[in-house]
C-alpha cells in the first residue's frame, strides 16, 4: 500500500457536500462527518467501485477527525484493492457515490436509518473456504 | 272546627302525660290542644299564640274569681 | 275527605275543558283511568296536585316550570289561560277550589314562570273564602306535607328505601311528613308555642319581682339572664336561617356539580392528555436525537456483512497457517534427529545397539523428509500479517448499532401511534367542551368546599349557642323558683300565668315521645296487617318498624329479610301508606299513578283486592300493560265506580273519554 500518497484531508464535490448538508439539516445525522462515513459505508456495502470525482473537489475534514481509530481505512482495505488507490482516496470516491445513492433513495422512499441498515444485512452467514 | 276522627292519638298521649300535672284541669289541656290542632300547619304562629294567651288569662281570671 | 270532580282547562296535554268525575258510592269506590305511557295519566295527578298546591311534578320528582304547563296547541292558538278546579267534600262541607294561571298583560310570549300570574279561588258551601285563608283551609284536610301519602306517584316508591337509611336527609323529610300526617305537629307546635308564652310570662314575673322588697337582686339577675337567653335564641334563629341558606347552596352546588360531572371529568382528562402529548413529543425528540447519535457508527453495520465474510476468510487462513507451522515443526524435528544419528550403531529410538545399520535406507528417509520440508515452504504464509488484519477487522466489527436503532424505531413507532390517538382524543374532548365552561365547574367545586366548611362551622356555632341557651334556661328556672318561693301565697298574676304555662309546656313536651312510640306501634301493626294481605310470601311473619318509619320484613323465624326485590319493596311501601292512613287520619282518597311497574301478577291481584278497602276512594292510573283484562281487573270488577280512557289526539293533545 502506498500510504505515503494517501490523503490527509478528505472532502467531496460541491454537489456531494450539498447533499450531506441536506441530510444533516433534515435531522438524519447529528454531525456532517457522521453523514460522510455513512455515505462511504453505504457505497462499500453496495460493492460499488467508484471512479475519481470528476468535478471540483472541496476538502471537508482532517483524517483524524473523520477516522480517529483507522477503522474506516481498515474496512476499505479489506474490501477494495489499495495497491494503486490508497484507502482515503477511495473514501472520497465512495462518499461521493454513496451520497448520490442515498439521495436517490431519499427522493423515492425517504430516509430511514433502520431501513438502510436492514438493506445491508445478509440473510445468513456465508462459510468461507480456507485458501 | 276540627274534623271528627275515630281516634285522636295525639290527644290521648297528651292526656296520659297530663297525669303528671294534676293541677291542670283536663278542660284546659283539651282547649289548648284544640287550638294547636286547628293551627298545626300554620306558618305564622301569631294566631295560636294569641288564642293560648287568652285561654290561660281567662282561666286565671276565673280561678281568681272563685277564690 | 272525598273528591267529587276534577275539571282541567288547557292543562298539559288536555286542551280545552276536561272533566274527571270521582266515584261517590262507598261500595263502588274505585276509579280506573287507562292510558298508554306518556299520554297524560301523570298529568291528571298533577292536575289534582296543582289545584291544591300550585305544584306539578315531572320525572324524578322535579318541579315542572309553570310556563311549560299550558297545553301547546292552545298556546299556539293564542289561548294562554290554564286552570285546574277540584271539588271535594270534607267534614260535611262542600268545597270548590279553583286555581288559574294567566299570562301577564305586559308579556307577549311567556317563556318563564314569572310571565304568568296565578289566582286561587275557594268556595265553602257556596260562600267565598278569603284568598289569605285558602291555604289554611286546605291544610285542614290535605296539607301539602302529607300529600305524598294520598297523591301517590309510582316513582315515589323509591323514596321509601331512604327510610331505611338512618340519618339520610330524604329519610328525615319523609319521617317528618309521616309524623305530620299523624298529628305530631300539634304537640310539637304546642310545646314550642307554650314555651314562647312561658318565657313572656316569666319576664313579666321578673319585672314584677323587681318591685318586691328583697327580690331586687334576684330580679336583676333574672333580667340579665333573660336578656342573654333572648340573645342566644335570636342568634340560633339567625344561625339556623343561615344554615338553611348554606345547606340550600350546598345542595344546589352538589346538583350542578353532579350534572356537570362529565364536564369536569372531561376537563381533567383533557389536561392530562395535553400533558401526555407534551411528554410524547419530548420522548420522540429524545429518541430521534438518540438515533442521530447512533448514526455516527451506523456505517459499520452497513459494511458488516462483507467484513464478516472477510474476517471468516482470514480466520480460516490463520487456522491453516497454524496447521502448517505445526507440520513444519514436526518435520524439522524428524530431520534434525535423523541427521544427528545418521550411521550410528545405536538405535536412535530406543538407544539399543543395532547390528547391520542400513545407512542407505536412513539417507533415503532423510531425503524424503527434506523434500517434504521444501514443499511446505512454498505454502508458507505471513501469519503475522493475517493475524494483524484479523485483529483490525475485529475492532471494526466490535461496535454495532443496528439492534439499538431497531429498538429506537420501535419506541418511536409506539410513540407516534400513541400521539395520534391522544391527539384524536384531545380533538374529541375540545369539541365536547366547546360550549361548556369547565372552569365554572372547577369554581363550583371550590365553592362547594368552602360552603361545606361553612356548614360545619355553622353547626358548631349553633351547638355552642344551644349549650349556652340551656345554661341560661337553667339559671332562669332556678331564679323563677326563688321568686315563687319568696312570693308564697302572694303570687302575682304574672307568676301564676308563668306557672301554668310552664306546666302546660311540660305536659306537651312529655306527650311527644309517648305519641311517637304509640304511633310507631300502631303503624307497624297496621302495615303488617296490610302487608300480610298483599304479600304472596305466606311464610313472612310481618313487618318491623324503625325510628324513621322504615319497615323491614320479618322472615318465618322473626329474622330480618335483608334483600328485597323491587316488587317486595313496593308492597312494603304500599303497606306503610295503608298503615299510616289507618293510624290517625280520617280515611280519604288515595290516588295512585302507575304503581305496578315492578309487580308480578300475583302481587297485583293481592293489592287490588285489598287497597279499595283501605281508602275512601281509590283512584288508579294505569296503562294497559299493567292492568289489562287478564292482569287483575277481575279483582276490582265489583268495586269499580268509574272507568276512563285517555286517547291520543295528537302529539300535543290527549282526550279523556268516559267508558263507564
Amino acid at each position: 500500500m502506498t500510504e505515503t500518497s494517501d490523503l490527509t484531508q478528505i472532502g467531496l464535490s460541491l454537489d456531494g457536500q450539498a447533499r450531506l448538508d441536506r441530510f444533516k439539516g433534515s435531522g438524519y445525522f447529528g454531525e456532517l462527518r457522521d453523514a460522510y462515513k455513512f455515505a462511504v459505508g453505504f457505497a462499500l456495502a453496495k460493492g460499488v467501485v467508484p471512479p475519481e470525482i470528476q468535478t471540483k473537489r472541496q476538502t471537508m475534514f482532517a483524517i483524524a477527525t473523520v477516522d480517529p481509530d483507522g477503522s474506516l481505512a481498515t474496512a476499505i482495505r479489506e474490501l477494495l484493492p489499495c495497491d494503486e488507490v490508497p484507502p482515503y482516496r477511495w473514501a472520497e470516491r465512495l462518499a461521493e457515490a454513496g451520497s448520490q445513492m442515498i439521495a436517490d433513495i431519499e427522493v423515492t422512499k425517504g430516509f430511514d436509518l433502520g431501513s438502510m441498515l436492514a438493506e445491508a444485512e445478509l440473510p445468513s452467514r456465508d462459510k468461507v473456504a480456507e485458501r | 272546627m276540627t274534623e271528627a276522627v275515630p281516634q285522636d292519638m295525639a290527644l290521648a298521649a297528651l292526656i296520659e302525660a297530663a297525669r303528671a300535672a294534676p293541677q291542670l284541669p283536663s278542660e284546659l289541656i283539651n282547649s289548648a290542644y284544640a287550638i294547636e290542632k286547628a293551627h298545626q300547619f300554620d306558618e305564622s304562629r301569631e294566631t295560636p299564640l294569641r288564642l293560648l294567651q287568652k285561654l290561660v288569662e281567662e282561666f286565671v281570671a276565673q280561678s281568681e274569681a272563685r277564690q | 275527605m272525598k273528591l267529587i270532580r276534577l275539571t282541567l282547562t288547557n292543562f298539559m296535554p288536555y286542551k280545552g275543558e276536561t272533566i274527571l268525575d270521582f266515584p261517590q258510592d262507598p261500595d263502588r269506590n274505585t276509579l280506573i283511568v287507562l292510558g298508554d305511557n306518556m299520554r297524560g295519566k301523570t298529568s291528571l295527578l298533577n292536575g289534582i296536585r296543582w289545584a291544591f298546591y300550585q305544584k306539578a311534578q315531572g320525572r324524578h320528582l322535579r318541579a315542572i316550570p309553570l310556563h311549560l304547563m299550558p297545553n301547546r296547541d292552545a298556546v299556539a292558538e293564542g289561548d294562554w289561560t290554564m286552570e285546574a278546579r277540584i271539588e271535594f267534600e270534607a267534614g260535611g262541607v262542600y268545597y270548590d277550589l279553583r286555581r288559574e294561571a294567566k299570562k301577564r298583560a305586559t308579556v307577549s310570549r311567556p317563556d318563564r314562570p314569572e310571565d304568568y300570574q296565578v289566582f286561587a279561588f275557594m268556595k265553602k258551601d257556596g260562600a267565598a273564602v278569603a284568598a289569605s285563608d285558602i291555604e289554611a283551609e286546605i291544610n285542614r284536610f290535605a296539607p301539602e306535607q302529607v300529600s305524598r301519602f294520598f297523591l301517590f306517584d309510582g316513582e315515589l316508591l323509591q323514596e321509601y328505601e331512604e327510610l331505611l337509611v338512618e340519618g339520610s336527609e330524604q329519610g328525615k323529610k319523609i319521617k317528618d311528613a309521616i309524623e305530620q300526617a299523624l298529628g305530631v305537629p300539634a304537640l310539637i307546635n304546642g310545646r314550642d308555642d307554650l314555651q314562647a308564652l312561658w318565657k313572656r310570662a316569666q319576664k313579666e314575673q321578673g319585672k314584677e319581682a323587681s318591685l318586691v322588697a328583697g327580690l331586687e337582686a334576684v330580679a336583676e339577675s333574672f333580667s340579665k339572664w333573660s336578656a342573654r337567653r333572648d340573645m342566644f335564641e335570636a342568634d340560633i334563629v339567625t344561625l339556623k336561617a343561615q344554615q338553611v341558606a348554606v345547606r340550600e347552596e350546598r345542595r344546589s352546588l352538589e346538583d350542578s356539580i353532579a350534572e356537570s360531572e362529565s364536564v369536569y371529568a372531561h376537563k381533567i382528562e383533557l389536561d392530562a392528555k395535553r400533558e401526555r402529548l407534551k411528554q410524547i413529543f419530548t420522548g420522540i425528540e429524545s429518541k430521534e436525537s438518540f438515533k442521530r447519535s447512533l448514526a455516527a457508527d451506523a456505517w459499520r453495520d452497513l459494511v458488516r456483512p462483507r467484513l464478516l465474510k472477510k474476517r471468516d476468510q482470514l480466520q480460516a487462513r490463520l487456522a491453516g497457517a497454524s496447521k502448517l507451522a505445526s507440520q513444519q515443526a514436526k518435520l524439522q524435528y524428524q530431520i534434525e534427529h535423523l541427521q544427528e544419528h545418521l550411521g550410528d550403531s545405536v538405535c536412535p529410538t530406543c538407544g539399543q545397539r543395532v547390528e547391520n545399520v542400513d545407512r542407505a535406507a536412513q539417507q533415503r528417509q532423510l531425503d524424503d523428509l527434506l523434500g517434504e520440508r521444501a514443499a511446505l515452504a512454498w505454502c508458507d504464509v505471513n501469519s503475522e500479517d493475517i493475524a494483524a488484519r484479523h485483529r483490525a477487522l475485529e475492532k471494526v466489527l466490535s461496535t454495532s448499532v443496528r439492534s439499538r436503532v431497531r429498538d429506537a424505531d420501535s419506541d418511536l413507532s409506539n410513540l407516534e401511534v400513541e400521539s395520534a390517538r391522544v391527539e384524536s382524543r384531545i380533538d374529541e374532548l375540545e369539541e365536547e367542551l366547546f360550549e361548556q365552561n369547565p372552569d365554572a365547574v372547577i369554581r363550583m367545586r371550590q365553592r362547594l368546599q368552602a360552603v361545606t366548611r361553612d356548614e360545619a362551622k355553622g353547626q358548631i356555632e349553633i351547638e355552642d349557642r344551644e349549650k349556652k341557651l340551656a345554661e341560661a334556661d337553667r339559671e332562669i328556672q332556678s331564679l323563677t323558683q326563688r321568686m315563687n318561693a319568696r312570693a308564697g301565697q302572694n303570687s302575682t298574676r304574672a307568676a301564676v300565668m308563668s306557672k301554668i304555662f310552664g306546666a302546660l309546656h311540660g305536659v306537651f313536651d312529655a306527650s311527644i315521645d309517648n305519641l311517637r312510640t304509640n304511633l310507631r306501634a300502631i303503624v307497624e301493626k297496621n302495615a303488617t296487617d296490610a302487608f300480610l294481605r298483599m304479600s304472596t310470601q305466606k311464610s313472612y311473619r310481618g313487618l318491623s318498624i324503625n325510628a324513621n318509619y322504615g319497615l323491614t320484613i320479618l322472615g318465618p323465624d322473626g329474622e330480618c329479610v335483608p334483600l328485597r326485590s323491587a316488587g317486595a319493596e313496593q308492597v312494603v311501601a304500599l303497606s306503610l301508606i295503608d298503615g299510616l292512613s289507618r293510624a290517625n287520619r280520617a280515611p280519604g282518597p288515595v290516588v295512585m299513578d302507575t304503581p305496578f311497574g315492578r309487580l308480578d301478577t300475583k302481587h297485583r291481584h293481592n293489592i287490588l283486592s285489598y287497597l279499595p278497602d283501605s281508602a275512601r276512594q281509590f283512584i288508579l292510573f294505569v296503562h294497559d300493560g299493567e292492568l289489562g283484562e287478564s292482569a287483575g281487573m277481575e279483582s276490582l270488577a265489583h268495586r269499580i265506580g268509574g272507568k276512563y280512557e285517555i286517547q291520543e289526539v295528537s302529539s300535543n293533545q290527549s282526550r279523556l273519554r268516559r267508558m263507564s
